[in-house]
């Protein structure tokens, strides 16, 4: 893998510029300010296509920027990707075909440079400034650590032996939480202890006031029906008496009117002419006693002058005994008739006291008398009332009594063939009930609010409880969850070391033997504490006893070997960033020398300020005016 | 060199092996619980959590 040229367009101070890159060692060399670490940036920038990046690049008011790098892949594929910057933000990437979606773009850079993400690839492609001096200063074990930690946790500022201890702290807190937990449930199962069996009591005498309240129900219920009962016998017994008091008042009424006002007026009329024709008849008898008198003495007178009739005739005697006669008659047939018509009357008196009998004797007024006597009668059974409202309330009490009756059949028919005494006695054997349950149900009800308040405490006790279980669970999970990550971790981690050490050792070795020009060709990395050893003849030899040379040619080839392991074997090329920046000159001469033999097969790009290093390699100057001069 | 397979980091390994036995866990709850410890190991190794 190797860059090729990269074209900078409106990126920070550069308006329009273009530069390659050969194989090999590749010096870009100018003073503070002319543009290497924008160059750099473009670089990485042009792999990542992180946006973070963008708004530093952009060169202030330009109308248009771009990066465009051109790189050839290890099997020589020459690839050319563009960045536009602005005015818009787009990428494209050509080779035999031209790609614009980023995220295809994005999946080919992966595979062409191992990541595209940026803190990966300054970890396997760049040395940064001075960081040569500063390893320099550190001890191998130290180097190796540090690049594990880079390669394995793929980051710099979170290893993952950090993370191990974040969660082995974290399982500790935890246990302690728990601990704590625990004391506070057991003190709150111990304050439960004396409220054992409240619900079951609690439930037993709710079920216990529930039944009292069904029963009482039910026996208030039959007391309403034994009430309506007897409200039903009395409301019947009512509409007879009633009804007797109508038949009394009707009796009476027709009795009124039933008295005979007219016959016994007649009566009396009649008795008075009976009397005077009783009285005529007397007259009529003194008159015939008293004419049959003078007609006797006529007749006596008479006889002799009857005598001298005989012998001749005496006129005036005898037509004085013949008016007698007549008169006497007339007297007698008057009599006669006056007789016949007072009989008539006692017929029709007798005849009408034979229709009024219980009358009889009586007079009109007597009869008044009576009417008005049954009047205040019937008055005193109206009650007030007249008689058609004495009846209308008859018929409402029956209506009344049959809707009783109904409502009594239907829930307590057998009610309607007790006898009214027994229903007396059985209502009040429920009163008894009623009373003794309504007792019954205030006691439990007493009993009930301190069962209650007992369980009301208990209750919150056990509130608490299950707060803590849930606490206890939530932290039991997190323990479980931490523990869990923990031991995965240490597994993975275990496992990446001890695939990484070895590849570690052997690319390594490859690189330094190369480097070394076959001086030293195996290391070893010590797994306990990371110590590297160099083999030479019979031994292994522990890097501190090394000269700087030979440890500097050991830390390129560490780093070289885990920037091999990183990309996937890729052979990115190396980016040095002022990595020199305070060496020697001795220093700077020997590390010329291994970047030389790393340039045989890596190309090197090595921004410097150090005009001393141009002579090594391909320079690409730079000037503060941002003008390049490439010399072959 | 010859060319290698790239070493994997260790979120990448701890994902695989917690996907693995999130997939193979019959138990509803006890894969919560991988899930969750993918999660927080996650969060953990790319420092999103202290």
């Amino acid at each position: 893998m190797k860059f090729l040229t990269i074209t900078l367009k409106g990126v920070r101070n550069f308006e329009e510029k273009t530069i390659e890159f050969q194989d090999g060692l590749n010096i870009v060399c100018g003073p503070n300010e002319s543009g290497k670490t924008t160059i750099l940036d473009s670089l990485l920038f042009c792999i990542t296509g992180d946006p973070r990046e963008l708004n530093s690049l952009i060169q202030w008011k330009t109308e248009h920027s771009s990066i465009n790098v051109q790189y050839e892949t290890e099997t020589t594929q020459v690839y050319t990707l563009t960045r536009t910057l602005y005015p818009e933000q787009k990428a494209k990437l050509e080779n035999s075909v031209i790609m614009e979606d980023t995220d295809a773009i994005s999946t080919v850079l992966q595979e062409h440079f191992g990541s595209t993400n940026k803190m990966i690839l300054e970890n396997s492609s760049v040395v940064k400034h001075n960081e040569m001096e500063v390893l320099r200063k550190m001890d191998s074990k130290e180097i190796v650590k540090e690049q594990m930690q880079v390669a394995l946790s793929g980051s710099v500022e979170r290893s993952t032996e950090d993370v191990i201890r974040v969660l082995e702290r974290s399982i500790a807190d935890l246990d302690l939480s728990l601990r704590e937990v625990e004391y506070k449930r057991e003190d709150l199962e111990r304050r439960l202890n004396p409220y054992a069996g409240i619900d079951e009591e609690y439930s037993n005498l709710t079920n216990k006031i529930k039944v009292y309240q069904n029963d009482l129900k039910d026996y208030q219920e039959k007391y309403e029906a034994y009430t309506s009962r007897i409200l039903y016998g009395d409301l019947t017994r009512d509409i007879k008496e009633t009804c007797k008091r109508l038949e009394h008042i009707e009796d009476i009424e027709s009795y009124s009117a039933a008295i005979p006002f007219g016959e016994v007026a007649e009566i009396e009329t009649l008795q008075m002419e009976l009397k005077r024709k009783e009285e005529g008849i007397e007259s009529l008898i003194s008159l015939i006693k008293e004419r049959e008198k003078e007609l006797g003495k006529a007749r006596e007178g008479g006889f002799f002058t009857w005598v001298k009739s005989l012998f001749g005739k005496d006129v005036h005697a005898e037509k004085r005994i013949s008016t007698q006669e007549d008169l006497l008659k007339s007297y007698k047939e008057d009599q006669y008739k006056l007789e016949r018509e007072a009989e008539k009357i006692r017929a029709r008196i007798k005849e009408l006291n034979n229709q009024t009998s219980s009358y009889k004797g009586m007079r009109p007024e007597e009869l008044n008398h009576i009417k008005e006597r049954n009047q205040r009668k019937v008055e005193e059974l109206l009650q007030g009332l007249t008689k058609e409202e004495l009846v209308n309330s008859i018929y409402k009490k029956k209506d009344d009594a049959d809707k009783l009756r109904s409502a009594i059949f239907r829930k307590h028919p057998e009610l309607l063939e007790k006898e009214d005494q027994l229903i007396h006695h059985e209502k009040g054997n429920l009163e008894g009930k009623i009373g003794i349950l309504e007792k019954e149900i205030e006691d439990a009800q007493l009993m009930l609010e301190d069962v209650t308040k007992r369980k009301q405490e208990k209750d919150r006790i056990q509130e608490e409880l299950n707060r803590i279980n849930a606490q206890k669970e939530e932290l039991d999970t997190k323990k479980a969850v931490d523990q869990l990550v923990l031991d995965t971790i240490r597994s993975v981690y275990t496992d990446l070391k001890d695939l990484f050490i070895p590849q570690l050792e052997e690319k390594t070795g490859q690189i330094l033997q190369k480097i070394t020009r076959g001086k030293y060709n195996k290391i070893s990395i010590r797994r306990e504490d990371l110590a590297v050893f160099v083999e030479v003849p019979d031994r292994m030899l522990n890097v501190a006893l090394l000269s700087q040379g030979t440890k500097d040619q050991l830390y390129f080839s560490l780093r070289i070997a885990l920037s091999e392991l990183l990309s996937g074997g890729r052979n990115l090329p190396l980016l040095f960033d002022e990595s020199f920046y305070t060496s020697d000159e001795k220093r700077l001469r020997e590390t010329i020398a291994v970047l030389q033999e790393i340039a045989q097969t890596t190309q090197v790009i090595l921004f410097t300020h150090n005009e001393d290093f141009l002579e090594y390699g391909t320079p690409i100057i730079l000037t503060p005016e941002r003008e390049f001069h490439q010399l072959y | 060199m010859e060319p290698s397979e790239g070493i994997k980091t260790v979120t990448e390994a701890f994902k695989e092996k917690m996907t693995e036995q999130i997939e193979n866990e019959p138990d509803e709850k006890r894969r919560e619980i991988l899930v969750k410890a993918l999660n927080r190991g996650i969060e953990l190794l790319e420092g999103e959590v202290i």
